[in-house]
């Protein structure tokens, strides 16, 4: 079945993205559901049901282990809340199953808030001590995130003949893109000289080709489209989701059958989006793409994925300037995962917030002129998990 | 009593050296030499399980009716290392293992037991694995002695290449060497004492018993195999002995180090490398009393040749490093806590010691996960166990600069094994530069971390290397 047209998000919030030392896990849920809330012109006691993302308790500060940490923290109580943990995906599967609500009729208001603290410890303390310390204690002993991406990276340019430089580019690009981006963590431009030179983390990716380690929230407050006047004029519309777990998290280094040079959970679920939006030439009809730019390898194989271009031209995609601000389909205007940070549950929201900003003419000097359809790209694990959506301006 | 002997040799050779110029630089003297140094993730079970996989080559190991494990630095001291070297080994179930230690004298202790076995009719064949890691006093003179490494003879009655016409052994109780219970580090008492009272006179005795006992005269001795505990004492018993010096194999002592209970299997193979059919050989190993062994060559001897065991690459270690890696510097030792479970350890033996696989009966694809449905087709619990080939192709790689490691960075390695089946490990033995997509791995055995209070081990891939010439 199609979503296209038939939900409206009404509000969205979203905090700093940042090393958010003044701030809890609450109070950045407090702020993002204030933005969103005060926007669709409603208060806490109008939301019938809610999906937390939260996708690593366990790395920061033990909260976002239930749906009962947001009931505590907005004091929204007596309705249903659910947890929900999609590795890096989490954000994108939070917004879909508060659409699936929506469309079940089972709720007439509903909201999709993600959250990570990971900064109450310090960077490696978090998610390489994660990788360290816990899972299988064997099968990917060595790896930290970096690493089940870099393998991606390494033989793509084996294959394709892609140059670290092009990666190195993406980081160039977005970096200026977030200079102009108020809640992003770093907003300074970098030269390609910089980028290529920062310490190495996992071969091919640097340091700057690397998202840091952040902290966050993301909120977005949805109701049927034909509700959403009421609320807020300046609404903008669902055109098409697909969402695919298309692996494992181990199975992509075990599996014979995998080739490294694609994700595909983001061809099963882009292929399905389109069909919702009825898009047919994604590089055309689209206006801007948020993509999920982990590590710079990542969006430059999301341009093929996504049919951006063919298979093995992602890093044509880059020297060409396609991708950057002001050509044919910018991609991550925020300045994305590698200037905003990513706070893991907070990351799909955080991107549906950016697009809806772009498609209500908001989002300032990073406007792209007369935007109507834009693209939101979360992946989580290996690339194994997949969520694309695409908003529409109304 | 039927015939018995040893029909296989296999070595395992750590890949880095220490040389005495780097220890002495370090100490501030001068130093020559050089010795084979276990890498981190190295240790006697590891080189054990190396050195049997060399020896079994592509023998079916399921016909090997015992496997003794010999070592004065074994990884646990309660809990049998050879247990663990059969299953790493992938040896059948029903078989005998036993674990040697005590002395120096313990490998030919292990052999000696393995021939009694086999001429009482064992059923089959038997492994003897010895292997050493021994931990010397930093800057002592011990520390260039001692050199690391894992060997392990295949014993036999048919098709033995070395065929032992006589044994003897003596037991002589003498403080010279030893390492209490509570000792980490090997002591030794006086030098002179040890060499001449100690180890030169029980060892000329028991040679001259074993030759005797075999008929010939030391002169008719063409290969003469003797070890001393400090790597250099052979010549105040080949001497009165009146043994012929050009049958002296040299046991490298001065390029590995004494390589402790397995260095008498690793001179007898370097022995081998240039036997003729017919020669009598003599092998004395001391420690606590002498064992001494009368073997001849027979025919088959002429693969050994071609094997080149003592021809090993290698690549040199820096003394800071080389201190890490024995556990001797202070804030280096693993800290990873990582998370591990004994039974956890326990249902994934098949993959993770065995290296076994499983055939999807439907589809074919070779799956290396501890699955129960083919995630390419399927099907459900329709598996067939299959060894996985211990040698491959590197797919793709990264290299972990932020994994806390020993070594880093740490090369992470996605493999195709050679007959299908893919696999991720680290890969060791190697250095950075060198990784290329499409480069030929083959599988090692190591320990990976300390997680749970117990050794963790896995299997890593390290590169295939040519021996230099």
């Amino acid at each position: 079945m199609s979503m296209k047209d038939k939900i409206a998000i009404i509000g969205a919030g979203c905090t700093m993205f940042s090393e958010n030392f003044g701030q809890d896990y609450s109070d950045m849920m407090v702020e993002s559901s204030g933005e969103a809330l005060e926007e669709a012109h409603l208060t806490g006691k109008d939301i019938q049901a809610a999906w937390l993302g939260t996708a690593f308790p366990d790395a920061g500060v033990w909260k976002g282990r239930s749906g009962m940490d947001l009931a505590q923290s907005l004091g929204m109580f007596d309705i249903p809340i659910t947890r929900v943990s999609n590795y890096c995906a989490t954000g994108g599967d939070a917004f879909r199953n508060a659409c699936h609500c929506l469309l079940a009729g089972e709720a007439d208001v509903v909201m999709a808030l993600g959250v990570e603290k990971l900064r109450d410890r310090a960077p490696q303390e978090s998610l390489v001590k994660m990788m360290v310390e816990n899972g299988h204690p064997i099968m990917q002993k060595g790896f930290t995130a970096a690493g089940t991406f870099a393998v991606t990276a390494t033989r793509h340019m084996h294959e394709y003949g892609t140059k670290a430089e092009q990666l190195g580019r993406i980081s160039v690009k977005n970096h200026r893109h977030a200079v102009h981006n108020p809640k992003a963590q770093y907003r300074s431009e970098v030269t390609l000289e910089q980028v290529m030179r920062s310490p190495m983390v996992a071969w091919p990716l640097t340091v700057l080709m690397s998202c840091p380690t952040t902290d966050g929230s993301a909120c977005v407050i949805m109701c049927r489209a034909e509700d959403a006047g009421k609320h807020n004029e300046d609404y903008v519309l669902l055109k098409g989701h697909g969402f695919s777990v298309s692996t494992g998290w181990d199975l992509p280094f075990f599996d014979p059958h995998h080739h490294f040079t694609a994700y595909r959970a983001t061809e099963v679920a882009s292929r399905k989006a389109y069909k919702d939006a009825d898009v047919t030439d994604p590089r055309k009809e689209l206006d801007l793409c948020e993509v999920h730019d982990c590590f710079a390898s990542v969006e430059l194989l999301t341009y093929e994925d996504l049919g951006l271009c063919k298979r093995g031209e992602g890093g044509r995609l880059v020297d060409e300037g396609v991708t950057a601000a002001g050509g044919e389909i910018p991609v991550n205007l925020s300045g994305g995962l590698l200037s905003c940070g990513h706070p893991v549950g907070a990351t799909g929201l955080r991107m549906l917030y950016e697009i809806t900003r772009q498609l209500q003419g908001k989002a300032g000097k990073r406007q792209v002129p007369d935007a109507r359809l834009g693209l939101a790209h979360n992946i989580g694990g290996p690339g194994a998990v997949s969520s694309v959506t695409i908003l529409g301006a109304r | 009593m039927g015939l018995a002997g040893i029909i296989d040799i296999g070595v395992h050779l750590p890949w880095l050296r220490l040389s005495g110029k780097e220890a002495g630089s370090a100490w501030g003297r001068p130093g020559g030499g050089e010795r084979a140094v276990a890498s981190h993730d190295e240790d006697s079970a590891t080189m054990a399980a190396a050195a049997a996989l060399d020896c079994i080559g592509s023998r079916d190991g399921t016909g090997i009716a015992a496997l003794h494990f010999a070592s004065v630095s074994p990884p646990y001291a309660e809990k049998s290392t050879a247990s663990l070297v059969a299953a790493a080994a992938d040896l059948g179930r029903g078989i005998r293992t036993v674990d040697h230690g005590g002395s120096l004298r313990a490998g030919t202790g292990a052999l000696l037991s393995a021939l009694d076995a086999v001429k009482a009719g064992a059923g089959g064949p038997v492994l003897v694995c010895a292997a050493d890691c021994r931990q010397a006093p930093p800057g002592s003179m011990l520390e260039m002695t001692f050199g690391d490494a894992g060997a392990a003879a295949l014993v036999g009655g048919e098709g033995a290449v070395a065929e032992v016409l006589s044994a003897v052994s003596l037991s002589q109780e003498m403080v010279d060497t030893w390492r209490t219970d509570e000792q980490r580090m090997v002591r030794t008492g006086d030098v002179r004492f040890n060499r001449v009272e100690a180890y030169a006179k029980i060892t000329l005795e028991a040679c001259k018993a074993v030759l005797s006992r075999a008929g010939i005269e030391a002169r008719q001795v063409t290969k003469a195999v003797l070890t001393s505990p400090d790597g250099r004492g052979h010549g105040a018993v080949a001497r009165p002995l009146g043994l012929d010096p050009k049958a002296m194999i040299d046991p490298k002592t001065d390029a590995l180090g004494m390589l402790g209970t397995a260095q008498p299997f690793v001179t007898l193979a370097a022995a081998l490398e240039s036997a003729a059919v017919g020669e009598r050989m003599l092998l004395a190993c001391y420690g606590d009393g002498c064992d001494a062994l009368v073997l001849e060559v027979r025919e088959g001897v002429g693969r050994f040749r071609e094997r080149r065991r003592l021809a090993s690459p290698s690549s040199p270690i820096g003394y800071v490093k080389f201190l890490s890696y024995k556990r001797l510097l202070a804030g280096c030792e693993d800290s990873s806590n990582a998370f591990a479970s004994q039974i956890q350890a326990s249902r994934e033996a098949p993959i993770s010691l065995r290296f076994h696989g499983k055939r999807c009966r439907a589809c074919g694809t070779m799956n290396t996960l501890s699955l129960r449905v083919c995630p390419h087709c399927g099907t459900r619990e329709q598996f067939e166990d299959v060894k996985l080939a211990r040698r491959g192709i590197l797919n793709t790689y990264t290299q972990e600069h932020y994994y806390p490691s020993p070594d880093p960075p740490v090369t992470m390695a996605v493999i195709d094994l050679d007959g299908g089946g893919r696999y991720l490990s680290q890969m060791t033995d190697v250095s950075a530069s060198e990784v290329r997509v499409g480069m030929p791995v083959e599988m090692t055995f190591r320990r990976l971390h300390e997680g749970g209070g117990f050794h963790n081990y896995c299997w890593k891939c390290r590169p295939v290397r040519e021996a230099p010439k």
